[in-house]
């Protein structure tokens, strides 16, 4: 048989439970907007009495449970869509990485405009041509180097830019690594107050939170993913390599050059402190390697190839010409890469515009024919005009890809989110009528206590007063 | 799965994210319409880029070969004009010649006034055959030198080489004459021609027809060039006109690439913006209201 006093126990439970379950609903509502947060809801379970032995243990009288209590705060979290979510902005900020180096180098390049380097080629051609109508004429001569001059120009600062480019990426390199380590210590540390705080047997959901924002950012860095352990923590891996293991987390460091000329022989090497080498395939940090890596080599690969074409098409045909005082001519540019070319030249008498004439003594002549074929070279199929446009429309191509990439990703990393955001943000309109839901449960609890407390005055204070 | 759940938080993320990308597409038509390109970047479109660049690089060389042709035609002007001079240097020079071969209506002093005109043709047309264009002597080939002629021996000082203008990428014309064959050189020439005529005038006038016949030859050369000459300012004359028709279509293609549909733009970024607005009002609705407002 039931104590007399057990109903207001019961009640008693039930008041704090909604109490607790009331607090959480608040404790949700004030993390609405708090990035990151995952909802938690009390599970509430009712209470049976502990069944005992005993003559009167069957009687129906005493079936009634022992209240209810909350069993556990749950954290509501689908460990597929946050999966799914670290794997899309991993993606996402790899393309991302691309597209900021390729939108750099395409206002390198400055095409198609009056300023890119393909209008100052024609105009370079054009100039030869304005020698070979007047080969006499020195202004035209000296128009013609100055039009070089302005060429040698811009493919040294187009190729000195993406040297700058490259540079500042490697730098920035360093300054993401520095984070990444910091990060991975951040998940270890919060793993370790996880496994503490549920050890104590208390609620470690706001920890868990914070680890996932960390492991998040892991995924949007060098596309870690993560694998849960069951006291809690999380293990997390980047292409096979375990980089986080409990409390434990190893470091990323980078070597290499710093200047693009010397990272053909002083390449890239980014290694894990456990010594697996870091091969990356996601996230900003291996958009910026691919970046050090191929993007800016290959701009100024194609910059030099335009100056070496251009500088040994020019020389072969004008080492064949003789100047305006009849002497042999020999290069016209000196240097074959885009950083060494120069003009070889300092005056414009010096211009070989006629065929050499041999003989023992310089034969001056207003011949123009050589100056006429070097004019032709701007529709040479091996010319510094069709490498450069070739070159320019590759670029153009990998970027257009790279943005659509961006666009792609962008779109599946929005949908990861918003799923991440059903699956476990709050809604305001059911935490109000959870509210609503609590607070009438809490006052039906203290009705309860309340009759409870009536009862028993029938019992203590007016029973056994027959007659009186 | 059931129905996607739904929150304030996630209803917030989605209209940004759609009010972000309707912002950028705006972005976009706004930067087309004020730059009035289609193609800022490589990206934009890599083929249209090819295209840019190669109708850039053709309109610019279509430029310069109008260039070539209008400096072409001012050679082949002058010697043009200078050659018709010279015709009718020679054609006066064969008229006196004449009237020193009938030596009966010709006294002595009469043929020597007719040998001192001739000498003083011969005079201007030797300044005719050291005729410059912009410093250059136009029938001296490619010489460095001054003047085609040397003026008391008549040696040629200058060669036969052409002296080329580009017309095209393919076409080179020839706007210069080849002044040994229109004049001859040295003893041969045209000038020892008619010191000769004006020595047999005063002392041999039978041998001057033998000069006429000389004369006459030297005359049909002159012809010859001037026919020829005028054949190739035709030539250079109709390179000219096409290049500027072809500079001309290759602008429109070039703009036809590159620069923007204005009211296609203009249509395009108008409905844009009626999109962002729409899409504005309608989050301003949905984010407003919730439970709260209802309850008590």
């Amino acid at each position: 048989m039931s104590s007399t006093f057990s109903g207001i126990s019961t009640a008693l439970n039930a008041l704090m439970a909604q109490r607790a379950a009331l607090t959480l609903t608040g404790q949700n509502i004030a993390n609405a907007n708090t990035v990151g947060y995952t909802r938690q809801r009390a599970e509430l379970s009712a209470v049976s009495t502990s069944g005992r032995v005993g003559m009167m243990s069957g009687t129906t009288t005493d079936q009634n449970g022992g209240g209810v209590t909350i069993s556990s705060i749950r954290r509501l979290a689908d460990a597929f869509v946050d999966a799914r979510q670290r794997d899309a902005h991993s993606r996402l900020a790899y393309a991302d990485a691309q597209v900021g180096s390729l939108g750099q180098v395409e206002s390198i390049l400055a095409e198609p405009s009056e300023n890119g380097l393909g209008h100052q080629l024609t105009e370079f051609w054009n100039s030869w041509q304005g020698v070979s109508n007047n080969p006499g004429s020195v202004p035209a001569r000296q128009a013609l180097l100055s039009k070089a001059t302005t060429i040698v120009g811009t493919l040294q600062s187009g190729r000195a830019a993406v040297d700058a480019a490259y540079t500042d990426t490697r730098a920035q390199l360093d300054a993401l690594t520095a984070q990444v380590n910091i990060t991975a210590q951040g998940v270890a540390q919060l793993n370790d107050q996880i496994r503490q705080v549920g050890a104590g047997g208390n609620s470690p959901n706001e920890l868990i939170d914070q680890r996932d924002q960390l492991v998040l950012q892991l995924s949007s860095m060098v596309g870690a993913r993560s694998t849960p352990v069951s006291d809690g923590t999380v293990n997390v891996s980047v292409n096979g390599v375990g980089i986080v293991s409990g409390t434990r987390w190893s470091t990323l460091s980078v070597a290499g050059a710093n200047t693009i000329d010397s990272q053909a022989t002083n390449s890239l090497a980014l290694t894990w402190s456990n010594g697996s080498n870091a091969a990356l395939s996601g996230g900003t940090l291996a958009g910026v390697v691919d970046s050090l890596r191929s993007i800016y080599p290959d701009v100024a690969a194609g910059y030099d190839q335009v100056a070496g074409a251009l500088a040994s098409s020019v020389n072969a045909l004008h080492s064949t010409a003789q100047d305006l005082d009849g002497n042999a001519t020999g290069a016209f540019f000196t240097g074959t890469t885009a950083k060494s070319l120069a003009v070889a030249l300092t005056d414009g008498r010096q211009v070989g515009a006629a065929k050499l004439v041999a003989g023992p003594t310089p034969t001056p002549t207003l011949d123009s024919s050589i100056a006429d074929q070097i004019a032709q070279l701007a529709t040479s199929s091996a010319g510094a005009d069709t490498r450069w446009s070739s070159f320019v429309a590759a670029t153009g191509v990998i970027s257009a890809a790279a943005q659509n990439q961006v666009s792609v990703h962008s779109a599946i990393s929005q949908q990861a989110d918003a799923n991440r955001a059903s699956a476990s943000g709050v809604s305001i309109d059911e935490e109000m009528s959870n509210m609503l839901m609590f607070q009438r449960a809490y006052e039906g609890a203290a009705r309860v206590m309340t009759s409870v407390d009536e009862m028993l005055d029938t019992v203590i204070n007016r029973m056994g007063q027959v007659g009186r | 799965m059931t129905g996607m759940r739904v929150t304030q938080a996630s209803i917030a993320a989605s209209s940004l994210a759609n009010l972000q990308s309707s912002l950028a597409r705006s972005a976009r038509l706004q930067e087309q319409l004020s730059s009035g390109k289609v193609i800022s970047k490589p990206s934009d479109s890599p083929t249209g880029t090819v295209t840019s660049l190669s109708l850039r690089a053709q309109i610019t060389s279509t430029e310069q070969h109008a260039r070539n042709a209008a400096d072409g035609q001012a050679w082949l002007g002058t010697v043009d004009s200078t050659l018709q001079q010279v015709n009718s240097r020679l054609q006066r020079v064969r008229d006196l010649s004449l009237q020193a071969v009938s030596t009966g209506s010709s006294s002595s002093e009469s043929r020597q006034a007719i040998a001192t005109e001739i000498t003083s043709l011969r005079g201007e047309l030797m300044g005719l055959a050291n005729t410059s264009y912009d410093g250059r002597p136009v029938f001296g080939g490619t010489t460095a030198a001054t003047s085609a002629f040397d003026v008391t021996t008549y040696a040629f000082s200058g060669n036969s080489d052409p002296v080329n203008r580009r017309l095209d990428t393919r076409t080179t014309i020839n706007v210069g004459a080849d002044g040994a064959a229109v004049f001859g050189a040295g003893a041969a020439s045209m000038f020892a021609l008619l010191d000769q005529i004006a020595s047999n005038a005063v002392s041999n006038p039978q041998a001057i027809s033998g000069d006429i016949t000389a004369l006459d030859g030297r005359m049909s050369n002159v012809l010859k060039t001037l026919t020829d000459v005028g054949v190739r300012q035709n030539r250079v004359e109709a390179a000219m006109v096409n290049a500027d028709n072809h500079g001309l279509s290759l602008k429109s293609t070039l703009s036809s690439v590159e620069d923007i549909d204005l009211p296609r733009t203009i249509m395009d970024i108008q409905l844009q913006s009626n999109t962002y607005q729409a899409a504005l009002s309608a989050a301003a609705k949905v984010i407003q209201p919730s439970l709260m407002d209802f309850l008590r």
